[in-house]
């Protein structure tokens, strides 16, 4: 079904991604030093993503994939269950982008709830994106084990959270307070140390 | 049976990727605490305060979060609280406001009931014996108002609070050795930005 593919090029190896209903695949396959990202026509977003090998080792997931990859098999399967093919995408587009600038560490904690206060103004771009999206590239970045760009999202989702208070996080997120009034008025009674001047 | 790689269909179908997909999703449920843990840990204290007022999930996580970041401090230091001793961490580490606003939380030390000495701070007042049952890691004194007789606490100095694997156990088991410290080029008691400009005292043990 995920065929190889076909670059024409002997200097690439192939990574073929698709989705079905469970999620994406990507089929590698070693043949030199350039992998090549390719979403075939059955899942309906089809496009092909040149991808250096190095970009694709950013993810601890592939190249330990890669590293354990011996056998004679061209194409190596890594299950993506939950990463979405354009979530993918966004996925390689941060990576590709981190080889050419890569992106400063991000303190902790934050300073800033504005990102482009605490990393490069590109990565502070690329995290400006709809809630849903962010999540899914969070649970990408988690899943394949991409360390900058977990603490790129998570540091967004966490400078959503700075200096807001507790209603406007629940706002924020969707949450529901599941505190019954008598704990409210505890928990406030507790944190009122961290409130007083 | 042959795992059927080369059609997707038919892999859904086996129970090998059913098996998958299970062990996944149940994978998936502890990785979302692993990830809002994550998330936690970019964020200060105080909002993390709030956000552990949020509902009971992140309650619970946000206390996790401040007891995994703290936790070279916990030994030895008593604050009742995971939040109170991420903000001494935070003042440790110079993050958030020093003085004026914002939570300021004092730390007690162990084995206090042993005295101290306190000499060369610039600031005669700082000088002196003291044995209390804490020591506060930022230096103060209570200072009174002629006009208004209003009592304030002016927080002058701070030292950075040694633990094990910082420094040789005779430094660390007491952290107000600061010439220890001094001797060896490291810092020990610091300014604040009220008493920048004046030396800042030594402290040392006088029983051991």
């Amino acid at each position: 079904m995920f065929p190889p593919g076909e670059s024409g090029e002997r200097n690439h190896c192939l990574v073929s991604g698709g989705r079905s209903k469970h999620g994406s695949f990507l089929l590698i396959s070693l043949f030199a030093l350039r992998l090549k990202f390719h979403f075939p026509q059955v899942s309906n977003e089809g496009d092909d993503f040149p991808v250096d090998i190095e970009v694709a080792r950013m993810s601890e997931l592939v190249k330990g994939m890669l590293e354990d990859d011996n056998d004679d098999e061209e194409v190596t399967e890594i299950p993506l269950p939950n990463v979405k093919a354009a979530v993918l995408r966004k996925v390689i587009e941060f990576c590709q982008h981190y080889q050419k600038e890569p992106m400063t560490e991000i303190e902790k904690p934050l300073k800033s709830a504005q990102m482009a206060e605490v990393v490069q103004k590109w990565y502070a771009d690329f995290v400006a994106v709809e809630q849903v999206l962010l999540f899914e590239l969070i649970l990408a970045a988690n899943y394949m084990d991409i360390k900058p760009l977990l603490d790129l999202t998570c540091a967004t989702v966490a400078s959503m959270i700075k200096g807001k208070t507790p209603e406007e996080i629940r706002k924020t997120f969707n949450i529901a307070n599941d505190f019954s009034p008598e704990e409210e008025a505890q928990v406030r009674e507790e944190n009122k140390w961290c409130e007083e001047p | 049976m042959a795992i059927p790689r080369d059609d997707v269909v038919a892999l859904q179908e086996t129970a090998e990727y059913g098996e998958f997909i299970f062990a996944f999703s149940r994978l998936g449920e502890h990785f979302v605490d692993d990830v809002l843990l994550r998330i936690f840990e970019f964020v200060d204290c105080s909002s993390l305060v709030r956000a552990g007022a949020v509902c009971h999930r992140f309650r619970e996580l946000s206390t996790r979060s401040a007891e995994q970041r703290t936790h070279r401090l916990v030994d030895g230091r008593i604050l009742g609280s995971a939040m109170r001793t991420l903000r001494a961490q935070e003042q440790i580490d110079g993050v958030g406001p020093r003085e004026g606003c914002g939570p300021f939380v004092r730390i007690p030390m162990l084995g206090l009931p042993r005295r101290v000495r306190v000499s060369g701070a610039g600031d005669a007042e700082y000088d002196g014996r003291f044995s209390n049952e804490t020591i506060l890691w930022y230096m103060s004194k209570e200072v009174q108002d002629d006009a208004t007789r209003e009592i304030t606490q002016i927080f002058s100095f701070w030292a950075k609070l040694l633990v094990t694997g910082d420094a040789a156990p005779d430094v660390c088991q007491y952290p107000s050795q600061t010439s220890i410290l001094s001797r060896n080029g490291n810092p020990a008691w610091q300014n604040l930005t009220s008493t920048l400009g004046v030396p800042a005292p030594m402290v040392e043990l006088l029983d051991n």
